[in-house]
C-alpha cells in the first residue's frame, strides 16, 4: 500500500513498544509480557500476577527464612525460560549453581497428552469388547446420524471458518505462553547446557562486578533497538543479600548494582527475577528494595498445626505456602495495579504440579479474634468497616500533629 | 486543591514542592499532572531527571491527556535527562568544570552541571514577560540520588540547594521532587524527613487507604503548605490515565 498519501504515518517502535518475541504475547498499555511459569487452575493461568512479567520489568519476590518456597517460584521462572528457549543468566550463592538447574521441573504436557491418547484408545478397545453384538446395529445408525449433523454443520459454518481459524490460533499462542511442567521430571539436560544459559557464583571477592559484568554482556546481546532475532533473555538472581553475597559489599553498592540493572533492563528485551531474604536487610533498605521492583511478591511458610487456619481454609492440608501480591507493574500508565486477589495458597498436586489458588475464606465475626483474619484476603465486610474506623481516626490524629509542628 | 499547586508553589521561583508517597501506593501520578499542567497551562520550561522510568513512559501517559512531550521535547519547552545519560558523565570525572566547583567531592556535582546545561540551553526570552520564561526542575525520585551520591544525605541536600539557587536569566528555577517516606524511617530517625519537610514550602503526602487499593479509590493525599496557613484536608483519589485525576474530599 502506498504510505505516502496517508495523514497518518506510524513512528518506528520507540523502546517503550511492545515486542514480538516466542513465548511472549502483547499486554496493555503497549507492553508484552512473559509467563512465570505459575498456574491457576481456577481463575486462569494468564491472570495471575497481572497476567505475566512485562518485558523491562523486575520481579522481586520477599523470602521466608524459615520455607524455601521462593525457590519454587524461581524454579518455574527459569523452566518456563527454557522451556521457550529463552536466554537464562542464573546467579545464586550455591558453589555450584549449574546443580541447581538440574533440580529444575521438566515440561509435561508431551507426556500427559500421550498418556491422555494412550487412555483414549484403552476405553475405545474396552468398549467394544463390553459392547454386545446385538447392539451394534444401533451404534452404526447413530454415527450415520452424527456424520450427517457433522456435514450440515460444516456447510452452515462455513463462513464462520476464519473466526474459528483465529480462535484456534490464539488458543495455541496461550497454550504456547504458559506451559505444564511436571516436578517428578527432571528438566531435559540438552536444555539447561545450551550455551545461551550462564551461571555466576556469587560468592567470593569481586562478585558484584563480575555480575554487574555478565549483566551488561547478556542485556547488550537482547537491546531493544538492535538487529537479530527477536527473543527475550531472563536473568534469575537468588537471595542477592545473602549473608554470603555481603561479606566484602556495603549495601550502598549493592543499591547501585539494582538501579545500574533497572535501568539498562528498561531497554533491553529481558526481565529479572530476584529472591531476597528481608529480614537480613535494615527496613530502609528493604524499602528500598521494595521500590525498585516492578512485581512485589513474598512467600510465607505454613505452620503444620494451626488448627485456626484449619477451620477457616478447605483443603489445608494441601497447602505447603501462601503468596502474597503486593505491587504489580505499571509501565507505561499511572493507573495503579489492583490485584484480584491479595493472596494465593501454593499447592503441590499429586507431588507433580505447583498450582496457586486463591484463598477462600469464610467471613469471620467482627467481635472475634482479628490475627487471624488480618492478614488474609477476603475478609468479611464488618471487619474492613471496623479496621477503616479505627485507622481514620488515627490518621486524622497524625494530621493534627503535623499542624502543630508546623506553625 | 491540587489544583491550585501549578499557581502556588511551581511557578514562583526558588519554591520547593515534595512529593512523599510509599511502596503500597506511588505518588509519581501527581508528578505527571503537575508536569502536564505546567507545559499545557503555562509557558514554564521544565527540565526533568528521569532516574526511574524512561521518556516513553511518561510520553505515552502524556500521549493520553493530549500532550505531546515528544514535540514539547523538539523545540525546548521539555528536557529530559535519563539516568543513563546523567551516570556516564558521572563515571567520566574528567569535566574541568566539576573541579572547580566548590563542591567538587560530592558525586552529584556532575548531575548538577548537567541540569545546569539543560536548563540554561535554549532558553527564550520573552518581552512580553518580564524577566524571560522561568523553569521548574522535577526529580522523580529523589531517593536514587541517594545511591548516586552513596549514601550520603549531605551531599544529597546540597544538590536540591544548588538546583533551587540555580537561576535562569536572571529567574530562580522551582523544584518539584518525588521521594519515599519509608526510605528514611529508620531507628535512629534519619533527618532527611526532616530536612527535606524543612527545604519544603508544600508536602504532599500520597498514602493508601488504611482498608487497602481498590478500584475505585487509589489512595489518599494531604497537602500541606507550611508558608501558609490552610486547612489541611485529606483528599481521595483515583488515578485514570485518559482523563485528569478527580479528587474528591473526605466526608
Amino acid at each position: 500500500m502506498d504510505t505516502k498519501g496517508r495523514s497518518f504515518v506510524r513512528r518506528a517502535a520507540s523502546s517503550g513498544g511492545s515486542i514480538q518475541a516466542i513465548g511472549a504475547r502483547v499486554g496493555p498499555h503497549g507492553n508484552s509480557l512473559v509467563s512465570s511459569g505459575l498456574l491457576s487452575p481456577l481463575i486462569g493461568a494468564l491472570q495471575i500476577i497481572g497476567g505475566g512479567i512485562p518485558i523491562g520489568g523486575i520481579v522481586m519476590v520477599m523470602e521466608d527464612l524459615e520455607a524455601p518456597h521462593h525457590l519454587l517460584l524461581l524454579r518455574y521462572f527459569m523452566a518456563q525460560g527454557l522451556a521457550h528457549g529463552q536466554p537464562l543468566l542464573f546467579a545464586s550463592p550455591l558453589l555450584s549453581p549449574r546443580s541447581f538447574l538440574g533440580t529444575l521441573p521438566g515440561l509435561a504436557h508431551g507426556d500427559e497428552s500421550k498418556s491422555i491418547r494412550t487412555s483414549t484408545e484403552k476405553n475405545q478397545e474396552g468398549g467394544e469388547l463390553r459392547i454386545a453384538w446385538q447392539y451394534r446395529r444401533f451404534l452404526a445408525e447413530q454415527q450415520e446420524l452424527s456424520d450427517r449433523r457433522q456435514r450440515q454443520q460444516e456447510l452452515t459454518q462455513a463462513w464462520s471458518s476464519s473466526v474459528l481459524e483465529q480462535r484456534s490460533t490464539s488458543n495455541l499462542q496461550v497454550q504456547d505462553y504458559n506451559s505444564k511442567f511436571d516436578l517428578r521430571r527432571p528438566m531435559e539436560r540438552a536444555l539447561f547446557c545450551a550455551e545461551t544459559v550462564e551461571c555466576v557464583c556469587l560468592q567470593g571477592s569481586g562478585i558484584l562486578s563480575q555480575l554487574q559484568e555478565k549483566c551488561a554482556t547478556f542485556c547488550n546481546k537482547l537491546s531493544r533497538l538492535g538487529p537479530g532475532p527477536q527473543q527475550v533473555g531472563r536473568i534469575a538472581l537468588q537471595s542477592l543479600c545473602a549473608p554470603q553475597c555481603m561479606l566484602s559489599l556495603s549495601e550502598w553498592e549493592m543499591m547501585a548494582f539494582l538501579n545500574q540493572l533497572k535501568s539498562t533492563l528498561r531497554k533491553t528485551r529481558a526481565v529479572a527475577f530476584i529472591s531476597f531474604p528481608p529480614a537480613l536487610l535494615k527496613p530502609s533498605f528493604s524499602a528500598r528494595w521494595q521500590h525498585l521492583a516492578d512485581v512485589l511478591l513474598s512467600v510465607e511458610a505454613v505452620e503444620d498445626d494451626d488448627k485456626t487456619l484449619e477451620a477457616m481454609l478447605t483443603d489445608y492440608r494441601d497447602i505447603v505456602g501462601f503468596l502474597r501480591v503486593h505491587k504489580l507493574a505499571s509501565m507505561n500508565t499511572q493507573v495503579p495495579s489492583v490485584p484480584e486477589a491479595g493472596s494465593y495458597a501454593i499447592k503441590v498436586l499429586h507431588k507433580r504440579k505447583v498450582v496457586l489458588e486463591q484463598l477462600q475464606q469464610a467471613p469471620i465475626d467482627a467481635s472475634g479474634d482479628q490475627s487471624g483474619a488480618a492478614d488474609t484476603n477476603g475478609n468479611s465486610v464488618e471487619m474492613g468497616l471496623h479496621r477503616r474506623n479505627s485507622e481514620t481516626s488515627q490518621h486524622q490524629l497524625e494530621t493534627v500533629t503535623i499542624v502543630e509542628r508546623c506553625y | 486543591m491540587v489544583e491550585e499547586l501549578v499557581d502556588r508553589v511551581c511557578c514562583r521561583g526558588g519554591s520547593v514542592l515534595v512529593i512523599r508517597d510509599c511502596v503500597a501506593c506511588k505518588g509519581c501520578f501527581l508528578l505527571q499532572y503537575l508536569l502536564i499542567k505546567l507545559l499545557m497551562e503555562t509557558n514554564i520550561r521544565v527540565v526533568m531527571l528521569g532516574l526511574v522510568e524512561p521518556f516513553s513512559h511518561y510520553a505515552r501517559i502524556a500521549r493520553k491527556q493530549g500532550c505531546s512531550l515528544q514535540s514539547m521535547r523538539d523545540n525546548g519547552r521539555f528536557v529530559f535527562l535519563e539516568q543513563s545519560q546523567l551516570l556516564t558523565l558521572q563515571g567520566n570525572g574528567t569535566d574541568d568544570e566539576a573541579n572547580v566547583t566548590s563542591f567538587s567531592d560530592n558525586p552529584l556535582a556532575a548531575v548538577y552541571l548537567k541540569v545546569r546545561e539543560a536548563a540554561r540551553g535554549n532558553v527564550v526570552v520573552d518581552p512580553a514577560v518580564d524577566g524571560g520564561q522561568k523553569t521548574c526542575i522535577m526529580i522523580d525520585d529523589a531517593s536514587v540520588l541517594d545511591i548516586i551520591a552513596g549514601g550520603d544525605h549531605n551531599f544529597v541536600l546540597d544538590f536540591l540547594q544548588y538546583c533551587r539557587a540555580l537561576t535562569v536569566k536572571k529567574q530562580r528555577c522551582s523544584v518539584v521532587l518525588l521521594t519515599h517516606q519509608d526510605v528514611y524511617e529508620e531507628s535512629p530517625v534519619s533527618s532527611m524527613n526532616l530536612a527535606l519537610e524543612y527545604a519544603a514550602d508544600t508536602v504532599l503526602t500520597v498514602e493508601p487507604l488504611s482498608t487497602g487499593l481498590a478500584v475505585d479509590v487509589h489512595g489518599q493525599v494531604t497537602i500541606l503548605h507550611r508558608t501558609v496557613q490552610m486547612e489541611i484536608q485529606p483528599s481521595q483519589l483515583k488515578a485514570v490515565d485518559e482523563q485528569e485525576l478527580y479528587f474528591d474530599p473526605v466526608k
